[in-house]
């Protein structure tokens, strides 16, 4: 079902400007993750570049509806700069609250919470 | 002549066509507008100067008059289907008239059999009418369509039953345009004797329509896919040989006791003036929309690539395109192109989280549905209009597939956007 976003909602805002879209290079210091909605295709991708502790850069890729791109960017956007423990802090709950998911869209702010307890995985192990 | 074919250059286009504030409005296989010279039409029968009186007062003679404008209307539809005008019966819209044709038809003929043939494919009016049939402990068969989204006479044939009483079967269908083969399909149920009812609501006024030599015994119209008003519809039933249905409704003899109720002379007049309008310019109409759809298709083909047809482009009305855009989504692509408005599949089937089942009758996938999008123009459509439509889009779509993870697919190649 397609919602109507108004102007002043979070989902419109950040579908629009998508704050820390994009991908980073392959490198050393540069991990990347993915996870996959089974219910509709939606896929989001995360890539990180790690120094000091810190995920200096965000940056997200996003295949699925309004809410779905959203919820990457508002994850790029909230986790660059902080340690890496601020992954597995990543809530669906509070993402679902932050962004005034309706109930139909929280499946995004789930595979969005998937795919940083993914990427913390990679960094742990 | 109506504004729309003249509305790249004249001045006297209503307002309404040219204010760039709306939405590009593509959406007509949900509804149309309705044209300046219905609801002026319309409009007459209104007020206390107005044709007001109820058309069943014939005792007296602003009652005369205002039956007088329902039979004028029914006059213009049997015109435009090629029926007796008496073979008409008006009900509040399609879905009431394929309701009483399904329902009241499977049930008068009870009696001979249960079994109810339809098709993957109807619109939901059909198959949930079908699904009622069902409670009431009718079998139905559901014949499914080719890839081209097209249902085969054979198929169909196959289906028949000796105890079938009732074929169900869409003339275009409303996401894809397809044109059914209805020629084919009458002569099966001919030859098979069985009835058959045809739902022509995006057809009437596209395509002719020649009730006089197509021997259907039921058919279904509806005024709002034709630039007349919601609320109104018509069922055709054929009087030799004769097509009888058990009524739906009851409360008074109107429309022969088939569908009682006070007639609502404004929209009637409204369908009435709607088919005559239809009549004059199905040729000129028919044209127009297919340079407009072919624009859309090509236009957004050449920008951005990865644009296919669904269904049989050949096959289609010219009025109704449905387009799988590689590599996006179409709920991201419909809000994030707030200038234009068209559909995700259909527009009945969008307002709940179901994708297309006529889509999935032909074979795609979920993937492919959710990046199908329904195009429908209309008779006020301009060239310029479509030109922005393209420009608007193809900038999203570029924008949603640089988003993607999954862009560029195999083989496609990155957007020059």
């Amino acid at each position: 079902m397609s919602e109507y976003y108004p102007e002043s909602h979070p989902v419109w805002r950040l579908f629009r400007e998508t704050p820390g879209a994009g991908v980073l290079a392959a490198a050393p210091d540069v991990y990347v993750s993915e996870a996959c909605s089974p219910a509709d295709g939606a896929v989001l991708r995360l890539s990180v570049r790690v120094g000091d502790g810190l995920l200096q850069q965000v940056r997200f890729k996003a295949f699925g509806c309004p809410a779905c791109i959203a919820c990457g960017a508002w994850l790029a956007s909230q986790l660059e700069g902080r340690g890496t423990d601020a992954l597995v802090g990543v809530s669906a709950m509070t993402m679902a609250e932050a962004l005034q998911l309706p109930p139909a869209r929280r499946h995004c702010a789930v595979l969005a919470e998937e795919v940083a307890r993914e990427l913390y995985a990679r960094l742990a192990g | 002549m109506t504004a729309s074919h003249a509305a790249e250059a004249a001045p006297d286009i209503p307002p309404f066509i040219m204010d760039t504030s709306r939405p590009v409005y593509l959406d007509h296989a949900a509804t149309t507008p309705v044209d300046p010279q219905v609801i002026a039409r319309m409009q007459a029968c209104l007020g206390q100067a107005g044709v007001f009186a109820n058309p069943a007062s014939v005792s007296h003679a602003p009652g005369r008059a205002a039956a007088r404008e329902v039979e004028w209307a029914r006059q213009q539809l049997a015109a435009l289907t090629r029926a007796d005008p008496r073979e008409l019966v008006w009900t509040s819209g399609a879905t009431e008239a394929i309701n009483l044709a399904v329902l009241g038809g499977a049930r008068f003929l009870a009696g001979q059999g249960r079994h109810v043939v339809t098709t993957a494919i109807e619109h939901r009016a059909t198959l949930d009418a079908c699904r009622a049939l069902e409670a009431e402990g009718f079998d139905v068969s559901r014949v499914d369509c080719g890839d081209d989204g097209c249902v085969s006479p054979a198929a169909l044939a196959a289906a028949l039953r000796s105890d079938t009483v009732l074929v169900s079967v869409m003339h275009v269908n409303n996401e894809t345009g397809a044109i059914q083969d209805i020629h084919g399909i009458t002569e099966v149920c001919q030859d098979a004797g069985v009835a058959l009812h045809v739902d022509a609501a995006q057809s009437l006024g596209k395509l002719p329509i020649d009730l006089s030599s197509l021997p259907v015994a039921m058919m279904s119209f509806s005024a709002h896919k034709l630039y007349g008003p919601k609320g109104i519809g018509a069922l055709f039933l054929r009087r030799r040989p004769r097509a009888r249905v058990a009524p739906l409704m009851f409360g008074g003899g109107h429309e022969r006791g088939l569908r009682p109720g006070t007639l609502a002379t404004h929209q009637i007049v409204g369908m009435g003036e709607a088919a005559r309008i239809a009549m004059q310019e199905v040729d000129r109409e028919q044209a127009h929309l297919a340079e407009l759809t072919e624009r859309l298709w090509r236009g957004l083909e050449s920008r951005v690539g990865g644009v296919s047809v669904n269904g049989d482009p050949a096959r289609r009305v010219p009025g109704i395109i449905n387009l799988h855009v590689a590599g996006i989504d179409g709920e991201a692509l419909v809000a994030g192109v707030p200038d234009v408005a068209f559909a995700l599949g259909s527009a009945c089937t969008s307002a709940s989280t179901e994708p297309s089942h006529v889509l999935r009758a032909m074979g795609h996938d979920e993937q492919h549905i959710r990046a199908s999008l329904r195009f429908s123009p209309g008779r006020f459509t301009t060239l310029t209009e479509i030109d922005h439509a393209v420009d608007v889009l193809a900038a999203e779509i570029c924008r949603l597939r640089q988003l993607s993870p999954l862009w560029p697919q195999h083989g496609q190649q990155a957007c020059s956007e």
